[in-house]
């Protein structure tokens, strides 16, 4: 198991380390549960600490025309949690934190045929982003005046695993409310888990609203990836290992990067670099002949007697 | 570091002290500490 793998693995069993279930029932209803976690995990699972910032920021947009005070001190707070994350990690959360990341990447190791999507496919994610998260439940309010949350009711495939699916298992009595729209959400639940086999990251790709507003830090946020060409051997090494199918460099600090660090690690020249947006970095960088640099000529140079021997 | 983010680097930390002054955490709590029939796709 790759060093990253290893921490989503932490991060999602500490995300989902909530056991009094077992003794009281329900779910977790501690302190824990006032902070949004950074990566999709649906708050309504027995086992899960954190709230999940999509499912609040549909809340958000429910709650806007029935209570607008309340929604608008609720949509402060998930805000700044979001901008926070956003700029601090940025997709790091997509590929070192979200526990749904980590499932569809192990799912992706069982030895099936892969295939290939479109990449016009990954506009989905953008119509279920405008629609489902932020205007269905905005227009649409209900005998109570409060909306919907409609990604999460009729789409979110980690509600359904994490929520849906153990809480019946749980709790008989809500067998009852069984219907055509739970078996709509464990239809698309059983696509999403079975495509992820035969295509990487399938849900991040093409419908994952959270993924869609992390990539917009990728150009701002604290850690942005740099190409330096002088280094570069144009082997295609970091294009092989992306798992987002991206062109590299051009798309290095696109919105679909989720910082898995592949790329970097792949580069047998370093010519990909991980590089802080602090201005400690940025004055290191202004130094005539930094060591990094010196580094780097002497591999480059290493290569070139190489591939001449 | 160009002005955008120090921006929404102080944007980021006014919202999220406005929030927490403002209760706006409440509103987080009282969503994700209830069972969401919503989210598991029961109602």
């Amino acid at each position: 198991m790759k060093k990253r793998n290893f921490i989503q693995f932490l991060v999602a069993v500490w995300a989902n380390s909530y056991f009094g279930f077992l003794i009281r029932g329900g779910i977790y209803t501690g302190k824990l549960k006032n902070l949004c976690f950074p990566g999709l995990n649906c708050y309504s699972c027995p086992l899960a600490l954190m709230a999940c910032p999509l499912g609040i920021l549909q809340h958000v947009m429910a709650t806007l025309r029935a209570l607008p005070v309340v929604a608008v001190k609720g949509a402060l707070y998930l805000l700044g949690s979001l901008l926070f994350y956003g700029l601090l990690l940025g997709r790091f959360v997509c590929g070192w934190i979200c526990p749904f990341g980590f499932l569809q990447e192990m799912l992706y190791r069982i030895p099936l045929p892969k295939i290939g999507l479109p990449r016009r496919a990954r506009l989905l994610k953008w119509g279920l982003f405008l629609g489902l998260v932020l205007a269905l439940p905005f227009i649409f309010k209900g005998e109570t005046g409060y909306g919907e949350v409609w990604f999460c009711r009729t789409f979110c495939p980690a509600g359904t695993l994490e929520a849906g699916l153990p809480n019946l298992v749980l709790e008989p009595q809500l067998r009852s409310l069984i219907g055509l729209l739970f078996y709509w959400k464990v239809l698309l639940l059983a696509g999403i888990l079975l495509g992820s086999i035969l295509y990487l990251r399938l849900f991040c790709k093409l419908f994952c609203p959270l993924g869609l507003i992390y990539g917009f830090f990728n150009r701002l946020g604290l850690f942005r990836l740099r190409w330096q060409e002088k280094n570069c051997i144009f082997c295609g090494l970091c294009e092989k290992m992306c798992p987002m199918e991206l062109e590299i460099p051009k798309e290095l600090n696109s919105l679909e990067c989720i910082r898995c660090l592949n790329c970097l690690n792949a580069c047998p020249t370093k010519s990909i670099e991980l590089k802080g947006s602090f201005r400690l970095e940025t004055r290191l960088d202004r130094l005539p002949f930094s060591v990094a640099e010196r580094r780097h000529a002497t591999r480059r140079e290493s290569l070139r007697r190489n591939s001449s021997g | 570091m160009k002005i955008l983010p120090k921006v929404l680097w102080w944007l980021a930390g006014i919202l999220l002290l406005a929030g927490v002054l403002s209760g706006g955490f409440r509103f987080v709590f009282s969503r994700a500490a209830n069972l969401c029939l919503s989210c598991m796709g029961l109602q």
